[in-house]
């Protein structure tokens, strides 16, 4: 299999509402992606995408926006993974350059997610779930977020405070970020001590707050990949690698988990992508990490083996998890700050990695010129995992 | 025949012929902001007025136009004396004195009922709106009203209040905000629900705080951007 | 009437019982399985108040959680008061109608004080 390297990534606008197409915002993002790369000679182009048939009413993506961008004669496909449909695809992409098919390959996740109200977004996502065991009571994915925490609470003594923290931290992180749809500072008096937090930041599921969740977003993201072989050729940038990929399972009925707060399909994509890269855990400079919902910053970063299980909440206490930290997990503010349009988040994880390495993260760039980063992108409840590392050549 | 021009101005406040203001309170936003929220005077009015003549045209953005429009003429109509009891309260930045929301009422259609007008966030995401709601309503109360009808122009309104609320439809009043059919307050969902669950703000507010408000009503520099995420220039030059 | 009690599927080969169903048995992956009878008390194993639940409940808050029958689990609603909701209670499932998807009323189990 030849290396492959990741040349281009570009983000589009900041994230929030897109006024234009889902079509318009993904191209201002793969454009991003080709100017940052300074080649449009792409082979392919995978679309990551979850929902826009049902509330787009747009289905192959992936040819529309060739046509789109006049990407001719760039073949392409849309990938539907639910919200590691980005990861997926990049993967995929890897896969057909490692194989040697293509040379070079465009992936651009996308999701407009505003135009619909807030209780269908949720139920759209909910269709993810188990259709006979779980959808039909009016299981959301907020609500298995909250059976998680109830478990975490209870199991390892993480508190409402734990997950505030990581929201501080995530909102912090998201200031920095000219593309992150939240750019709001919040304290802990104003979400959680103080009497009128109960308004401020409400309980959603008991018992998370609005503040332990993502919110809905509009955006795109694109990355463009190549032989390294290539890259070093045409590339002016630093070259980074994609060191490893991995992607693991578990049963759809999270009831079905023999440890409902173990994600096995986590640990089972990282092993892969480790094991693969030839790196160990301590390796890795910084990880974006999946936070649908804060409690699954915790559960995965013990799940991927970064903290033994029922710890993560004692680093981040320590502050270890921030920017200047031992051990920075989501600079860009993660899915709860950037936003999480489900198909965009796995490729914007990408580009995140990629700036960071590169050094072009600005005010949120991590010190100490990291060489090995790591993502990870979680799809279903955590049935269906992407893991992505990346290392500075 | 001359007209005096007091002759066209209302009478005294019935149940408030003092006029006696909202006692101000703080109240801790999820950013850390301690927002001052109280009664402000004429005089204070008109210098918040100029931050609607950008608002009113901002056609086909949650209704933004029309509550504009109509807080506008309410707002004109208060400073010339031509609306009976209303009040204007403020939700300010105590550090910056910025404001941050506006809310206004009148306290009766009769001593008994009050009626409110509009309730407005010049920055969004913070709750604004629904504490400042929450303090008008307190006025009403405080003053004697037994219940106050509402009505909501955009559908964001109509959760805040009539759903977060629970407030009981009045479909047979008439609201005076176009005659559209109302949704009231009792005293009983006041006293039972509301104050209990959604009434915050501590009092007094340091003098520190309401100083800096006092002296320094500033207008958000781009109230345009801060609704629509749109620079002024940019949204009217679309 | 007889009284509707959860079902789990067991496996005719290794004789996991399974719920929900599968095409195969998450065990041996042999494809042939018996309907069994499961007990209809069970204990809570987590839980959540919703608040915003999804279209289709006609409810402002919706108790849901998962419930350990011994060999399998169920996810379900709850009929409960939100402060007698205690994690490792005993829980009874009655069937009842829990959502209307498409405008089709769908029924399920509802687990309450036995």
């Amino acid at each position: 299999m030849r290396d492959v390297a990741i040349i281009g990534v570009g983000m589009g606008r900041r994230w929030g509402r897109y006024e234009g197409s889902l079509i318009e915002m993904m191209a201002e993002a793969s454009l991003d992606a080709i100017e940052d790369a300074d080649t449009d000679q792409i082979d392919a182009l995978f679309v990551a995408n979850m929902g826009a048939g049902r509330i787009n009413n747009q289905t192959a993506l992936g040819s529309a926006l060739i046509d789109y961008l006049n990407l001719f004669p760039a073949v392409g496909a849309s990938i539907e993974n639910g919200p590691a449909s980005g990861g997926t695809a990049a993967r995929i992409g890897y896969m057909a350059i490692a194989s040697g098919i293509h040379d070079c390959v465009m992936v651009t996740g996308g999701e407009k997610m505003r135009v619909a109200p807030g209780p269908v977004v949720t139920d759209f996502i909910a269709t993810m779930s188990h259709p006979q065991a779980e959808y039909i009571y009016g299981i959301t994915f907020p609500a298995l977020g909250a059976m998680l925490a109830r478990i975490y609470f209870n199991k390892y003594g993480v508190t409402s405070e734990d997950l505030a923290r990581i929201a501080i931290k995530n909102h912090t992180n998201g200031l920095k970020n000219p593309h992150a749809h939240i750019q709001q500072k919040i304290t802990m008096e104003g979400i959680l001590t103080s009497r009128e937090a109960k308004i401020n930041n409400p309980i959603i599921a008991d018992p998370l707050h609005l503040y332990d969740m993502c919110p809905v977003t509009d955006g795109a993201a694109s990355i463009i990949m190549c032989s390294m072989e290539k890259a070093q050729e045409i590339s002016e940038k630093p070259l980074i690698r994609l060191a490893g990929t991995g992607q693991g399972m578990d049963t759809m009925a999270v009831h079905e988990r023999e440890d409902p707060t173990f994600l096995k399909a986590v640990t089972h994509a990282s092993d892969q992508a480790f094991s693969m890269a030839e790196l160990k855990r301590e390796n890795i400079d910084f990880a974006e990490v999946h936070n649908a919902f804060e409690i699954l910053e915790l559960a995965e970063l013990e799940s991927a083996g970064f903290f033994e299980r029922g710890k993560a909440h004692l680093a981040v206490r320590n502050g270890e998890t921030e920017i200047f930290g031992r051990f920075p997990v989501n600079p860009s503010g993660g899915l709860k700050a950037r936003g999480h349009p489900v198909g965009a988040t796995g490729v914007a994880q990408l580009c995140e990695l990629v700036w960071q390495l590169r050094g072009e993260a600005g005010e949120r760039q991590i010190p100490n010129n990291p060489k090995h980063a790591y993502a990870v992108n979680f799809g279903g409840f955590g049935n269906n995992v992407v893991v992505t590392i990346l290392s500075r050549v | 025949m001359s007209v005096d021009e007091e002759m066209l101005r209302p009478p005294q406040n019935k149940i408030n012929p003092e006029n006696t203001p909202y006692p101000s309170k703080f109240i801790n936003l999820a950013d850390g902001t301690k927002m001052v929220v109280r009664q402000i005077n004429r005089d204070e009015v008109k210098q918040v007025i100029p931050l609607f003549y950008d608002i009113v045209k901002l056609t086909d953005f949650q209704y933004y136009d029309i509550v504009g429009a109509r807080i506008l003429g309410e707002l004109l109509a208060y400073i010339n004396y031509r609306v009976h009891d209303e009040y204007v309260i403020l939700g300010q930045d105590g550090n910056t004195g910025e404001v941050l929301g506006l809310v206004n009422s009148r306290l009766t259609v009769n001593p008994k009922v009050g009626i409110s007008l509009h309730t407005m966030t010049f920055k969004r995401g913070l709750r604004v709106g629904a504490h400042l709601f929450v303090a008008k309503m307190e006025n009403h109360f405080l003053l004697g009203n037994e219940e106050v009808y509402i009505v909501a122009e955009s559908p964001i309104g109509f959760r805040r209040w009539m759903e977060e609320l629970r407030l009981e439809p009045r479909p047979e009043v008439e609201h005076e905000l176009g005659g559209v059919p109302s949704y009231c307050l009792t005293k009983e969902n006041w006293e039972g629900y509301v104050v209990p669950e959604r009434l915050f703000g501590e009092r007094p507010v340091p003098e520190e705080l309401l100083g800096n408000c006092n002296s320094n009503i500033l207008l958000p520099e781009d109230v345009v951007f801060q609704i629509t995420r749109k620079t002024k220039e940019e949204w009217f030059n679309a | 009437m007889v009284e509707k009690v959860p079902i789990g599927y067991k496996c005719l080969n290794c004789g996991e019982v399974h719920y929900p169903k599968h095409g195969r048995c998450l065990q041996c992956k042999h494809r042939d399985f018996e309907e069994v009878e499961l007990p209809s008390e069970g204990s809570l194993v987590t839980y959540t108040i919703l608040k915003a639940p999804p279209t289709g409940i006609d409810k402002s808050s919706l108790i849901l959680g998962i419930i350990d029958l011994g060999e399998v689990r169920y996810t379900g609603q709850l009929e409960l008061e939100p402060e007698d909701v205690q994690l490792g209670m005993k829980l009874k499932a009655v069937w009842r109608k829990v959502r209307v998807i498409d405008g089709k009323s769908v029924s399920g189990f509802v687990w309450t004080h036995p």
